[in-house]
């Protein structure tokens, strides 16, 4: 690598070094880092109790689940590879707008500056396999067979990825035909029809389609390359079995990077509007929250809203930012939400009640609030807007709500009909009762979200890896965020009980208390909201 | 239309602005200036209620903006130095918003008139985050003239604006001010001040140097040459030698 930009690297290091290290001068930094590595440690710990899935197989058979893993993992490589290519913005490597402007008109050559940004991503591929190493149960031989393993097949995902793109820019440039989205989602939809007609003539289904393609001529060159890091993984001796494979995936991946030096040129134009497309894409999650947004340029203007004392026009307009600029994954979160029921149909005998309420639980406190933020928490570099708007603040509050809650349990909802119409029992009996608590429970849930962001208020995404500030927020937030919503849970439970004892074992009654309940306490979270908006001081950020 | 007396605000122990009193009548047109970090903008926040005073009695229109700070909103216009729009909505459904945040009723022509006369007529349907700087400035300033502000407070207004804009909005900060309303320009554009204000406030290190009546001013300040421009006035006044570098 260039000499100077080696230095550059071991610059930003030290600055990377340096700005971590001043956080943890504070107590808060100080804390949030103590309490990240406490998760981490309970997590390890966890991780080997007979409990968990991958610890109890390792008790009932390490032998077993290494063959489930063998046979698994290349498919499953596989697919990380195509959906990391699908999902990508750019053809390959992508550089920042500073390192554009300074580098790019800088004497360094196309090479060593690839070599320096693929410095950068081994340096994240190292901190993310010593995570790895760290909370992954020691199913395979050695930690260092874990650790190589999780590495180089890291380094590999993200190269494999990078030629794929580079390769398609190619041809696509040869090619100079304009591709119709929608002839892409004809084509799509085509496969994944001839797809499910396949694996309905097939014994075993899904299971029994994978068995015939590993065992398939086409499927065995495929999968070659990826088992060579499944190998890396299960060496059973450091000489000659890992060491051995591992070169074998060192020279795999260093043969994908000359591949990517060599094709960079294609497509060097299109590179730099993809760094920039991905950098404008962060400057806006750092803003607004929404990773995913969109940006379209010119729309359909919607008519005026209701006004509803004010509340309206907030409302309508987070409701717009939510249809212009994350429909396609709230469209995602929809269509997971109807597979849900067919996929516990298929696993049910698999997974615990508890795993599922605890899975269910986790997406709708944690995912979908840090997927669907319309509401203050996206509003954090606009503030001044709504404090010079002649509107009470619990009015503003009430409208910043509305966007979330109303999406959220639209999620939720398609979740539990799902769950409703293919499973039967208890389960059919908790999902329909659930239904009529979504939208309280969502409105103390968002409440609190936006309490805690006017209150402590900072970006919703990290700064640069091991953000340990982000990281100890995030969970003490969750932690408090399950505190208060599992009590609230409670108490709004405790009430219907006493009504139920009262009434001679009325369910509706149990079900209209703990409702009314539930919902006074979510409605308690506006004049919060109002406080906390009152004494947000834009000039203290 | 405008009172301000004894107002005070620290951050910690900075004090931000000390002991600040003026006020500005309907018509008159203020032109606040000083260095960086005089206290200008922190006024401004805190006469259209971004954030709170100290201490001290600030009323706008006759509404005192701690104690009814809904009604002194309602008449008042903010433009920001830099103009965070909704990054979703359009250009025309900001003024939507405005509108039914304001409660205005048939606002329809007026925000048609207000698109035409910043030459936006044809950005309407535009997203604002697809919009360059100068035209997110109009739609700011667009969005604070729909409901016929009594009190209006521009701060930095003319920052990447092109020739015909800065025009454009001098023209119209003056119509405003004929038809009565009171004006605020926070800028350290001297000429631009010198010409448009009929009043004029100088911060240094929070505290108020001079206040009165633009001529006045530049009278006072006359004795040592017969121009005196306000950029004179301004160096005089906060005790920085501009033939100094630094």
């Amino acid at each position: 690598m260039d000499a100077t930009l080696a230095k550059l690297m071991v610059l930003r290091f030290r600055g990377g070094v340096r700005h971590r290290v001043q956080e943890l001068k504070t107590l808060r930094g100080l804390l949030y880092m103590c309490v990240t590595i406490a998760v981490i440690v309970l997590l390890m710990e966890q991780s080997l109790l007979p409990g968990n899935p991958l610890a109890g197989a390792i008790q009932g058979g390490q032998e077993q689940l290494r063959e489930q893993f063998s046979r698994l993992m290349p498919v499953g490589l596989l697919a990380a590879c195509l959906l990391t290519v699908l999902t990508s913005s750019g053809p390959a490597i992508h550089f920042s707008p500073s390192e554009i402007n300074l580098l790019f008109s800088g004497p360094f050559t196309r090479r060593a500056l690839l070599l320096y940004k693929t410095g950068f991503y081994v340096f994240g591929a190292l901190l993310s396999s010593l995570l790895i190493t760290l909370l992954v149960p020691a199913f395979t031989h050695s930690l260092l067979a874990t650790f190589l393993g999780a590495f180089l097949t890291l380094m590999f995902i993200q190269l494999f990825s990078a030629v794929i793109g580079l390769v398609s820019q190619v041809l696509l440039g040869y090619c100079h035909v304009p591709v119709r989205r929608s002839y892409v989602i004809i084509l799509l939809a085509a496969i994944m029809a001839a797809f499910v007609w396949y694996l309905a003539g097939v014994a075993n289904g899904l299971a029994g389609a994978l068995a015939l393609f590993q065992s398939s001529l086409v499927g065995t060159l495929v999968l070659a390359p990826f088992e060579v890091f499944v190998r890396i993984f299960l060496s059973p001796s450091i000489y000659p079995d890992l060491l051995g494979w591992a070169a074998l995936g060192f020279s795999i991946n260093a043969a994908l990077l000359a591949i990517i030096i060599l094709l960079d040129g294609h497509s060097y134009e299109a590179s730099v509007a993809a760094s920039l497309k991905l950098h404008k894409r962060w400057v806006r999650a750092r803003r607004s929250g929404l990773i995913w947004g969109a940006q379209p340029v010119v729309v359909r203007s919607f008519r005026p809203p209701l006004l509803l004392g004010g509340s309206g026009p907030i409302a309508w307009r987070q409701l717009l930012t939510a249809l212009r600029t994350s429909s396609k994954p709230i469209l995602v979160f929809i269509g997971l939400a109807i597979l849900a029921g067919p996929l516990l149909v298929i696993a049910a005998a698999d997974i615990s009640m508890w795993s599922r309420i605890g899975f269910v639980f986790f997406i709708a406190v944690y995912v979908l609030p840090r997927t669907l933020v319309f509401d203050f928490r996206s509003d954090l570099e606009i503030m001044e807007n709504f404090k010079v708007l002649p509107l009470r603040p619990w009015k503003l509050g009430a409208g910043q709500l509305v966007a979330p809650v109303l999406l959220t349990s639209l999620v939720e909802l398609v979740l539990l009909s799902s769950v409703a119409v293919f499973l039967d029992g208890t389960a059919h009996a908790i999902s329909v009762g659930m239904m009529p608590f979504l939208v309280p429970f969502n409105l103390l849930l968002y409440g609190l979200e936006n309490l805690l962001f006017l209150l402590f208020p900072t970006p919703l995404v990290p700064v640069g890896r091991v953000d340990f500030d982000f990281l100890g927020r995030t969970m003490v937030e969750f932690m408090i965020k399950t505190m208060l919503l599992v009590g609230a849970c409670a108490l709004a439970v405790n009430a219907g009980m006493r009504v139920l004892d009262l009434t001679e074992r009325s369910w509706p009654a149990f079900a209209g208390v703990a409702w009314l309940s539930l919902a006074l306490m979510a409605l308690l979270m506006l004049p919060l909201l109002s406080w906390a908006f009152a004494r947000f001081d834009v000039s203290r950020r | 239309m405008i009172c301000v007396n004894n107002f005070t605000k620290t951050y910690n122990d900075f004090v931000a602005v000390q002991d600040l009193t003026f006020n500005v009548a309907p018509g008159d047109i203020l032109g606040l200036v000083g260095p960086n970090g005089a206290g200008k903008t922190t006024t401004m926040r805190v006469l259209s209620g971004i954030i709170p005073p100290g201490s001290g009695e600030l009323s706008v229109a006759g509404h005192d903006i701690v104690s009814d700070p809904i009604a002194a909103k309602q008449v008042l216009g903010y433009i920001p130095d830099d103009p965070r729009l909704f990054d979703a909505l359009t250009v025309w459904e900001h003024l939507e918003f405005i509108a039914a945040a304001y409660g205005v009723t048939d606002y329809q022509p007026a925000a048609v008139a207000l698109l035409q006369f910043f030459n936006l007529d044809d950005k309407r349907h535009h997203v604002v985050q697809s919009l360059s700087r100068g035209m997110r400035q109009k739609v700011a300033i667009a969005c604070a003239y729909l409901h016929q502000p009594e009190v209006i407070l521009f701060d930095e207004p003319l920052t990447g604006l092109d020739p015909a804009g800065i025009r454009a909005i001098k023209e119209s900060m003056r119509e405003r001010a004929r038809q009565g309303a009171a004006i605020i320009i926070s800028s350290h554009l001297l000429s631009m001040v010198e010409s448009l204000c009929t009043h004029l406030l100088v911060l240094h290190q929070g505290q108020c140097q001079c206040f009165g009546r633009m001529e006045d001013v530049l009278r006072a300040f006359d004795d040592a040459k017969d121009d005196t421009t306000l950029e004179d006035v301004f160096f005089s006044i906060t005790h920085v030698d501009e033939t100094q570098p630094g």
